[in-house]
C-alpha cells in the first residue's frame, strides 16, 4: 500500500534519477602551462573550464624559479592570436588589480571565436625578460539552456498535476461544501 | 540532456499520478502527517495526495504525532544531545577553531586562500550551516562559539537589565544584516583575513557585553545577523524542538521548560514549549529539554516549511502576519540570497567593471554600494510592494497592503533558502579541499610539521563536477515548489473562495517564478571561485 509520505519520497527520488545523465564542466580554472623561463617559474591558468568563446580569464603566477617566491614586481602581458595568424594578435596587460588573488596577474578579455588560440605570456621583472607560449582550444559558447531546461522545467508538471488534483477533489466535494473551501482551513490553526 | 533510459522511471510516476488524480477521496484526506485518526486507505484502495489540513477533533495531537522521528531517541546521538553539557562540548572545539582563525587572520598571510580566516568561514562554515539546515535544523546556533565566554562567566555577570522595549524587534538585526551583506561585497571580506578575524572578535565581545548586561539572550534574539539568518532558514528545516505529548504539558504545573529548575535555565528566548510553533528564534540550546522533568521534549521531524502554512500566536514571536519587522528580515534574506550570488558571476562582474571604466571611477565601491541599495532596498520595495497591492486588489482583500505583504513574505522563505543552499553548497562542494593547504601552512607556521608541506594544488584548479549545476537547479526547483505551495496555503486560508484565493496568489506566484528564473540564470553563469587561488 502506498501512502502519501512514500509518494513524497518517490517524487523527490525521481527528481534525482536524471542526475548522472551528462556532465558539464563549469568555471574552475585549468593550469595550461607551468614552465621555467629565464629565472622564473611561470604558471598560466585559464578559466572557464573548458575554455569557451566569450569572456575568459588568463591568470599568471610568476615565481622565482630557485626560491619559489612569488614576484609581485614583475610586469606581465598576455598576447593572444588565432593559431597560425600571429599578425592578428592582441596584447592584454595582466594586472594584479584584475586578479582577485593578489599573487596572480590576470587578463580579462573576450575570446571572439572558437578554435585554437596561441597564448604568449611575456614577463619583465627583476630577473630579466622571459616568454612562454602555449596553445589552447576554445569551444563554442556553451549552449546551456537547451541542456538544462528539463531540470528547471519539471516543476511545471508537478504544479499541473497538483492543480488538476485540487480541481478533481473540490469537484467531488462540491455537494457538501457548495464550492467553498473546507471550514477546517485556517491561517491561525493552533498547534 | 536526458539519458533515454531515465525516462523509464517516469512511467511508474505517471501511473501513480493518474491513480491519485482519479481518486474519489474528498477533502478529508491525510496531509503530511497531519491526520488525527490512524491511516485508512480509501475504499478504492487509492491513495490521496496531500491537500489542506482538515479540522480534526484534536489538531494538537494530530500535529504532535508520536510516530514522528525524534532525534533524541536515536542511539548515542540522542543520548549525547540529552546530556546537559552537550552544548558546551560542541562549543568548545568550535571556539578553539574560532580562536585559531582569529590568530591566523591577524598574524598570518593576508591572502584569503592561504589563511584559515580566508577559507574556513567563507567556504566551509557557510556550506555546512546551510546543509545542516537542510537536513536537520539550527544546529549551528546550538554549537555557536561566540556565546561561550558569556555562558562560562554567567554567574559573575550582572545580566539584570531588560532589553529596551523600543528595540524589541528585528529592525536592528535587519540593519546589521544589510551592513554585513554590503560589507561582504564592498570590503571583499572573503579576501581579507584581517577583517574576518576582527569580525569574529567583535562577535565574541558583543555577545559577552550584551548578554552580560541584559537578560533573555538579547544578543541572539535581537542582534546577531548569523542567528537571524539561521532562524529564518530553519523555518524550512525538517527538525524542531517541540513537545512529544501535549497531554503531559496540560497536566504539568511547574512549567520548568520556561522557568528552569535546579540551576538549569528555562528558555531564555521566551519560547513556551506547549504553545511553541516552528523554529523562529529557537537556538536549539536544549535548555528546555534538560529542564523538562517529564522528558516530554524531543527534536521531532516534520514536513519542511510546515510552520509557514499557519499563523498561530507564537509565544515569544507573535503572529507572523503582524510582524512587519520579521517580514522585512525575511525579504532581506530572500533578496540578499540572489544579490550575494549574483555579485560573484562573470557577466555581473564584467558589467560592473565596464560601467566603472565608463564612469571613470577609481574604485568599484560606489557601484557595488549602489547595486546593493538597488538589490536589498529598491527592488524588494517595488516587487514585494507591487505584489502586495495587486494581490490585495485582485483578491478583494480588506487587509492593508502592509498586512498582505507581511503575511505573504513568509511564502518566499523556501525560495530564498534554496538560493542560499545552491550558492553555498556550490562553493563548499567544489572547494572543500582548500582547507587542507591553509591548515598545513598554519601548522607549519606554528612549527608543527606533522601535517606536511602545504598542498597548494588543493586550493586551486579543481574542476567543478558536472552534476553540481544540476543539483543547484534541483534545489531551486524544490524551493519554488515549496514557496508556491506555502503561498497557496496562505491564500486558501485567507480567502473563502478558491478563485479569489488564486487571484490573490497570482502576483506572488509571478514574483516567485521571476526569482526562480533569476536563480537559474545565476547558476548557469561562471562563478568566481572565492576562497581559492583561482578566485
Amino acid at each position: 500500500m502506498i501512502n502519501s509520505r512514500l509518494l513524497c519520497w518517490f517524487l523527490l527520488a525521481s527528481s534525482f534519477i536524471l542526475h548522472p545523465s551528462s556532465f558539464l564542466r563549469a568555471d574552475g580554472g585549468t593550469v595550461r602551462l607551468s614552465q621555467r623561463a629565464g629565472g622564473y617559474q611561470v604558471t598560466v591558468f585559464t578559466a572557464p573550464t573548458p575554455l569557451r568563446t566569450g569572456p575568459v580569464d588568463v591568470s599568471v603566477l610568476v615565481q622565482d624559479a630557485d626560491t619559489g617566491q612569488a614576484l609581485p614586481g614583475a610586469e606581465v602581458t598576455v598576447r593572444v592570436a588565432p593559431a597560425g595568424r600571429g599578425h592578428t594578435a592582441t596584447v592584454y596587460p595582466a594586472t594584479t588589480e584584475a586578479a582577485t588573488n593578489k599573487l596572480l596577474r590576470a587578463a580579462l578579455f573576450e575570446l571572439p571565436e572558437a578554435g585554437r588560440w596561441e597564448l604568449e605570456v611575456a614577463v619583465q621583472g627583476p630577473l630579466g625578460p622571459a616568454r612562454v607560449r602555449c596553445e589552447v582550444e576554445a569551444a563554442e559558447p556553451a549552449p546551456r539552456w537547451p541542456e538544462f531546461w528539463p531540470w528547471a522545467a519539471w516543476p511545471v508538471l508537478v504544479i499541473l498535476l497538483f492543480g488538476v488534483h485540487q480541481l478533481l477533489v473540490r469537484r467531488a466535494a462540491r455537494p457538501q461544501n457548495a464550492g467553498r473551501l473546507s471550514p477546517g482551513i485556517s491561517d491561525t490553526r493552533p498547534r | 540532456m536526458w539519458v533515454p533510459g531515465s525516462v523509464v522511471f517516469l512511467l511508474p510516476l505517471f501511473g501513480i499520478a493518474v491513480r491519485l488524480l482519479s481518486s474519489d477521496c474528498g477533502l478529508r484526506i491525510a496531509d503530511c502527517g497531519l491526520k488525527a485518526r490512524p491511516y485508512a486507505p480509501a475504499p478504492s484502495g487509492r491513495v490521496p495526495l496531500p491537500l489542506v489540513p482538515v479540522s480534526s477533533a484534536n489538531p494538537q495531537s494530530a500535529i504532535r504525532n508520536p510516530q514522528s522521528f525524534d532525534l533524541l531517541r536515536v542511539p548515542l546521538l540522542g543520548r549525547f544531545l540529552r546530556w546537559r553539557h552537550a552544548r558546551l562540548a560542541l562549543q568548545m572545539p568550535l571556539a578553539l577553531l574560532a580562536w585559531a582563525l582569529i590568530y591566523d587572520g591577524l598574524s598570518g598571510p593576508q591572502v584569503g586562500p592561504l589563511n584559515l580566516a580566508g577559507v574556513l568561514p567563507w567556504i566551509h562554515w557557510r556550506g555546512l550551516v546551510i546543509l545542516g539546515l537542510l537536513v536537520a535544523g539550527n544546529f549551528f546556533c546550538m554549537a555557536c562559539p561566540f556565546v561561550l565566554p558569556r555562558t562560562l562567566a554567567r554567574r559573575w555577570l550582572p545580566r539584570g537589565r531588560s532589553w529596551p522595549r523600543w528595540l524589541r524587534g528585528k529592525w536592528l538585526a535587519v540593519l546589521l544584516l544589510v551592513l554585513f551583506l554590503w560589507a561582504y561585497e564592498a570590503l571583499a571580506l572573503w579576501d581579507s583575513p584581517w577583517w574576518t578575524a576582527w569580525i569574529a572578535v567583535a562577535y565574541f565581545v558583543a555577545a559577552f557585553v550584551v548578554d552580560g548586561l541584559f537578560r533573555g539572550a538579547a544578543f541572539c534574539k535581537y542582534l546577531c545577523p548569523i542567528g537571524q539568518f539561521n532562524f529564518v532558514q530553519s523555518l524550512a528545516s525538517p527538525l524542531e524542538v517541540r513537545v512529544r505529548d501535549p497531554a503531559v504539558c496540560a497536566a504539568c504545573r511547574t512549567k520548568d521548560c520556561i522557568r528552569g529548575r535546579d540551576g538549569i535555565p528555562g528558555c531564555e528566548l521566551g519560547l513556551y514549549q506547549p504553545r511553541k510553533a516552528g523554529n523562529m528564534d529557537c537556538t536549539f540550546c536544549m535548555d528546555c529539554v534538560h529542564a523538562c522533568p517529564h522528558d516530554n521534549l524531543g527534536v521531532l521531524a516534520g514536513p519542511p516549511g510546515r510552520d509557514l502554512w499557519h499563523d498561530p500566536a507564537r509565544p515569544g514571536v507573535g503572529r507572523f502576519g503582524r510582524r512587519p519587522d520579521l517580514a522585512a528580515l525575511v525579504v532581506l534574506l530572500v533578496f540578499g540570497a540572489f544579490a550575494n550570488a549574483a555579485g560573484m558571476v562573470g557577466p555581473v562582474l564584467v558589467w560592473r567593471d565596464r560601467l566603472q571604466t565608463e564612469l571613470g571611477l577609481r574604485s568599484p565601491l560606489p557601484l557595488t554600494s549602489a547595486g546593493y541599495v538597488l538589490a536589498l532596498v529598491v527592488l524588494p520595495l517595488l516587487l514585494v510592494g507591487g505584489a502586495a497591492l495587486l494581490s490585495r486588489r485582485w483578491g478583494g482583500s480588506s487587509a492593508s497592503g502592509l498586512e498582505v505583504a507581511t503575511r505573504y513574505a513568509f511564502a518566499l522563505v523556501p525560495l530564498g533558502f534554496a538560493m542560499w543552499l545552491a550558492h553555498y553548497s556550490f562553493h563548499f562542494l567544489s572547494s572543500y579541499e582548500a582547507a587542507v593547504p591553509a591548515a598545513q601552512r598554519f601548522a607549519a607556521d606554528l612549527g608543527w610539521t606533522g601535517l606536511g608541506q602545504p598542498q597548494w594544488v588543493c586550493a586551486c584548479c579543481a574542476a567543478v563536477a558536472g552534476w553540481l549545476p544540476r543539483l543547484e537547479i534541483v534545489f531551486l526547483d524544490l524551493g519554488l515548489l515549496l514557496s508556491l505551495y506555502t503561498g497557496y496555503r496562505i491564500a486558501v486560508a485567507q480567502s473563502p473562495r478558491l478563485s479569489r484565493a488564486l487571484w490573490t496568489l497570482l502576483p506572488w506566484a509571478v514574483l516567485m517564478v521571476l526569482l526562480f528564473l533569476t536563480g537559474v540564470w545565476i547558476v548557469l553563469q561562471p562563478m568566481q571561485m572565492r576562497g581559492t587561488l583561482q578566485g
